[in-house]
């Protein structure tokens, strides 16, 4: 357990949503479980990856914490204490977010300048020029020189100078936490590498906490310190991400892992299990991937299986890592051992951080 | 919620009319800009025209014709009516817009003075016609709500009437605007109608209203002008109304096409073709060929490029039994020298310029690029799917046709093939699965009739238990369970969706499929399975596949042999395991680098430096060069061709492996897949 406190911290953030189920006056409400208990830190300095597949609930997470939309249990902690109710602009100047899609997430009515101008003036955080201050935003995200774009519009930008004003507009309020949701997956691939490594360098040298979000799991090794893994709205592993991606302890893992694409295979992929992802209305018992799960056993079915620590900083919610005695023991109704900590409390960053080794 | 009160009024679509917008405007290309100008200024010109000049006029005439009616002698020829006009003392200084009060028109821009029935009036359109107009915009903002930048402004602070007022506002001016005079053309022709049943108060009443066009008519309808033949009782007034009407619509198509450009490429291009000397007869689903390549074609022989590749020598219609070459399995798909332009003469854009490709019967060939590299408008240029301004301009793609399930063979010249010829080709020789395949299926019918529906047209002997089993099997084979046959498209997933209209796709035992990007919108678990089905479903139908994506690495694993893209020329074509391990060409060598290791110490990576460039002003000589970390001199001024490298199977097109230029270490690599080639 870290005694540094997080810059940002969830805890057991649980979130449903409700949808009508059925036609006429026979609808009834039915939740939708896009989050139940997630607990992820960011530290300063650090980047944290969250990776899952589409509706894993991973976008529903950085809108917890971007505090866009409230828990309906756990809270967020930011420097410790509660998140203050509604989302008073004290926040906004701490925690940022950069969206997933740059050609949707800029006014296409705007000028770039009015998209950096606006977050200043909001925060009263202009002193001198406002150009200049402008100006500086743009070269921190590398698009210079300035003049040429602060009187652009949107769709006069390429996507990836696009996600580059979006993320100057971000770090406009010198924000303490940044939330990125899958900031790369819409740009040509020979431009990702060009804002990953923008985010690497702002967590190196600004110290900012980022939440990197992707279904991409090797830029999140490549970029992150730590990984967390989320199916169906839960965590099921979280680890340094080298030890994540070498050593995955949970069968989801693997299975994301022999799924992604890898040139560097000497044989073709043999994937770890089938199957989609299930409906977030009707969960399955127990653990929520044994209908996959190429292990799955008995107790699968009926128990939710406990957060446990793999290796140091590395935990796994999986019953194939409680050993057999203590799994007959919560068979038969005993509470199993569990690691009583949010799994993320656990995964230290241990991994060395990118651009600094 | 803060947005459903953002219902619209007349006052907000005032505001929004006068409101100069300048960015809007000055944002489109000028003679784009210009058109839409003329377009507004017709419509304009027609509104003020029937609005505000002959109101005045109007109420002289009538009153003329009113006058001698009530007298019991009306008027018998137009001439004296018109002459009467003429001589009254009529300046159009009297009668412009708001002046006085005293026109029915006011009652969509102000309040009337002469009358409360108009006041009445105005008040019953404005209470029949409000829940139109808010209802489309409430609908409009509700989307526009949850769009990203909204979003991104609440997270960076702003409060909700900023977000209303400044970034949803503005993007709902077309919605406004159109509303606007669609109310007002309403209200135009719900007041000639009440006019017309007497009940707006009329010149005769107490206290005296206004003539008006409606007037006119109940006056001429009275006065049994119909059926005496007394058109000039009713026609003027009717003529009226309906230009009126017309330069309304036209004002309102100019402030569409100054708001959304897309709307304006049609008619400008063919303006601008036809000044090229392009005849472009559009024939939907067909892309038109320049008629020069047309007739050259029909000869393979005289094919328009000056290196015929050994591929193409041995790809002659005459070579028919099924031969592995030197190359491989021979040819099924070939296309030669293609080049299309979107748009015509200067403002064209070279979107692919002489691409030569080859697919060989049973393989799969990838196609790479990042967007805008012309990958997409390569493969749907070859069966002539894309859709106007888009243009072939050089080329021939010839399929050689030798049916699965046995039949007649042959080779099509696809560019010179008429429509009907094109129809048999397509689909169920070739065919194509996009990557928004998944939204294609129509989701109000079930899964199960739309396959029933292709077969029936294609295959008319099959029964109906015989479509059903049919069906059954294609989508056993994509491995959906025969159950969802009964489900709507919305029941299934999106990796269900896609696999379905890959079923659909190998429906018809097509001998090419084209895969654009087929899993690219999917998981990576479904998207692997989907390619794990696709590939043994290629092992056991023999088809061929040109599958095009922008992921290298994904293509490393699926294709026999992969042709990278830049700026719509093929840059390197190579065996997919030589092109991974040992590029020639430096932006391969950069793509490969950009996907990080799965293994291994993490380094820092750089990728390529610089962005895709714009096609509409592509540097000179080598289109890479300015991001190219191994640039010459030469690479800036010439054009590098595709060439074949040391007689191998590989080509290239770079400048480093031309002449006694010293190629960098990184990109001469021993070469792992040479031995390979071939033998699979």
């Amino acid at each position: 357990m870290s005694t540094v406190t997080p810059v940002l911290e969830a805890r057991d953030l649980t979130k449903y949503f409700w949808v009508k189920h059925g036609r006429g006056p026979l609808a009834r409400r039915v939740p939708v479980h896009a989050v139940e208990k997630v607990s992820v830190r960011l530290d300063a300095g650090k980047v944290t990856a969250v990776v899952g597949e589409s509706g894993a609930g991973k976008t529903t997470v950085a809108r917890l914490l971007a505090g866009i939309i409230k828990p309906d249990q756990g809270e967020v902690l930011l420097d410790g204490r509660r998140a203050p109710k509604g989302r008073p602009r004290s926040y906004a100047k701490q925690v940022q977010m950069v969206f997933q899609d740059p050609f949707a997430s800029l006014n296409p009515v705007h000028r770039i300048r009015h998209h950096l101008v606006r977050p200043l003036e909001i925060h009263h955080l202009v002193t001198g020029n406002v150009d200049t201050a402008v100006a500086d935003l743009l070269h921190r995200v590398a698009l210079k020189p300035a003049v040429n774009f602060t009187s652009k519009f949107p769709y006069e930008l390429s996507g990836g100078q696009r996600q580059r004003v979006a993320i100057a507009r971000a770090l406009a309020v010198s924000p303490r936490v940044l939330i990125a949701d899958e900031p790369v997956s819409m740009l040509d691939v020979s431009i990702r590498l060009g804002v990953l490594n923008l985010l690497a360098e702002l967590r190196d040298e600004e110290r900012l906490a980022i939440l990197y979000i992707t279904h991409d799991i090797a830029s999140a090794r490549y970029l992150a310190d730590t990984i967390v893994v989320m199916y169906a709205g839960q965590l099921v592993e979280a680890a340094p991400s080298v030890s994540l991606t070498d050593h995955p302890a949970h069968p989801y893992t693997q299975l994301l892992l022999s799924a992604a694409p890898d040139p560097d295979r000497s044989e073709p992929p043999k994937l770890a299990g089938r199957g989609a992802p299930p409906s977030l209305l009707a969960l399955p018992t127990g653990c929520r991937f044994h209908p996959r799960c190429p292990y799955a056993m008995d107790i699968c079915k009926r128990q939710v299986p406990p957060s446990i620590a793999v290796s140091s900083g590395h935990i796994a919610a999986c019953w194939l890592h409680v050993d057999p005695a203590n799994r007959q023991a919560s068979e038969n109704g005993l509470p199993a051992t569990t690691s009583a900590r949010p799994a993320a409390n656990h995964a230290e960053a241990a991994g060395g951080s990118l651009g600094r080794d | 919620m803060w947005c459903s009160r953002d219902t619209s009024s007349a006052g907000f679509s005032l505001w929004h009319l006068v409101v100069p917008q300048r960015q809007l405007l000055t944002a489109q290309q000028p003679q784009a800009e210009a058109c839409a100008t003329k377009t507004c200024a017709t419509g304009l010109a027609f509104v003020l025209l029937f609005f505000g000049l002959p109101a005045r006029a109007t109420t002289y005439y009538v009153a003329a014709a009113g006058s001698d009616s009530n007298n019991g002698t009306s008027i018998s020829t137009p001439w004296q009516t018109i002459a009467k006009v003429n001589g009254a003392t009529f300046s159009p200084g009297d009668s412009i817009l708001f002046n006085r009060g005293d026109t029915w028109y006011g009652t969509a821009l102000t309040v009337p003075s002469a009358g409360s029935s108009i006041l009445l009036v105005a008040a019953i359109i404005a209470v029949t016609t409000w829940a139109y107009s808010a209802r489309t915009l409430r609908a409009q903002t509700l989307s526009l709500r949850n769009r990203d930048f909204v979003e991104a402004a609440r997270v960076s602070g702003e409060g909700p009437l900023r977000i209303i007022l400044v970034e949803i506002m503005p993007n709902l001016i077309p919605i406004i605007a159109a509303s606007f005079l669609f109310t007002t053309l309403y209200a135009i022709y719900a007041y000639v109608a009440i006019a017309f049943l007497g009940l707006a108060g009329s010149p005769t009443s107490n206290p005296p209203g206004l003539w008006n066009w409606g007037d006119m008519l109940r006056e001429g309808f009275a006065n049994n002008a119909i059926r005496g033949g007394w058109w000039w009782w009713w026609a003027p007034p009717g003529f009226c109304v309906a230009l009126l009407g017309t330069g309304l619509a036209l004002l309102n198509f100019g402030i569409d096409e100054y708001v959304n450009p897309r709307l304006r490429v049609s008619g400008l291009s063919r303006r601008v073709a036809e000044k090229a000397g392009i005849s472009t007869r559009a024939i939907l689903g067909m892309t038109p060929v320049v008629s020069s390549v047309r007739l050259s074609d029909r000869e393979p022989s005289s094919l328009p490029h000056s290196q015929p590749l050994p591929t193409a020598v041995a790809a002659r219609p005459g070579s028919t039994s099924p031969q592995v070459g030197r190359d491989g399995p021979e040819p099924v798909l070939e296309i030669h020298g293609l080049s299309v332009d979107y748009g015509y003469g200067d403002q064209a854009v070279h979107a692919v310029v002489d691409c030569d490709l080859v697919l060989r019967r049973g393989r799969v060939l990838g196609l790479a690029g990042e967007s805008g590299s012309g990958k997409t408008t390569l493969a749907l240029a070859a069966i002539r799917l894309l859709r106007s301004p888009a243009l072939i301009t050089a080329g021939s793609v010839l399929f050689h046709s030798k049916p699965i399930s046995g039949g007649p063979s042959g080779t099509v010249d696809l560019l010179a093939a008429d429509e009907d010829e094109l129809r048999a080709v397509r689909w169920s020789e070739i065919s194509v699965v996009l990557q928004s395949s998944m939204n294609a299926l129509n989701p109000v019918i079930t899964v199960g009739a739309q396959f029933d529906d292709l077969l029936r047209v294609h295959r008319p002997r099959l029964s109906g238990s015989g479509r059903r089993e049919r069906s059954a099997e294609l989508l056993d084979m994509v491995g959906i369970n025969a159950d969802r046959l009964r489900s709507y498209p919305h029941e299934l997933s999106g990796g269900m969706r896609q696999r379905a209209m890959i079923a659909m796709a190998l429906a018809l035992e097509p001998q090419v499929m084209i895969l654009d990007e087929p899993t690219t919108a999917l998981d990576v678990v479904t998207q692997r399975e989907i390619l794990e089905e696709l590939i043994a479903l290629r092992d056991r139908l023999g088809f061929a596949a040109l599958f095009i994506t922008h992921d290298l690495s994904l293509l490393v694993e699926l294709a026999d042999e992969i042709a990278v893209m830049y700026a719509g020329r093929l840059m390197e074509r190579a065996p997919a395991a030589s092109l991974f391990k040992s590029p020639r060409l430096p932006y391969t060598h950069g793509l490969i680098h950009c996907f990080p290791p799965m293994h291994g110490k993490r380094t820092r990576m750089v990728g390529i430096p610089g962005s895709p460039p714009d096609l509409r002003d592509l540097p000179t000589g080598c289109a890479f060069h300015p991001r190219c970390a191994w640039a010459m001199e030469q690479c800036k001024h010439d054009v590098p061709r595709l060439e074949s490298l040391d007689g191998s199977a590989r080509e290239v097109a770079c400048w480093l492996h031309r002449g006694d230029a010293r190629v960098p270490a990184e990109l001469a690599l021993p070469d792992p897949g040479v031995i390979e080639v071939g033998v699979q």
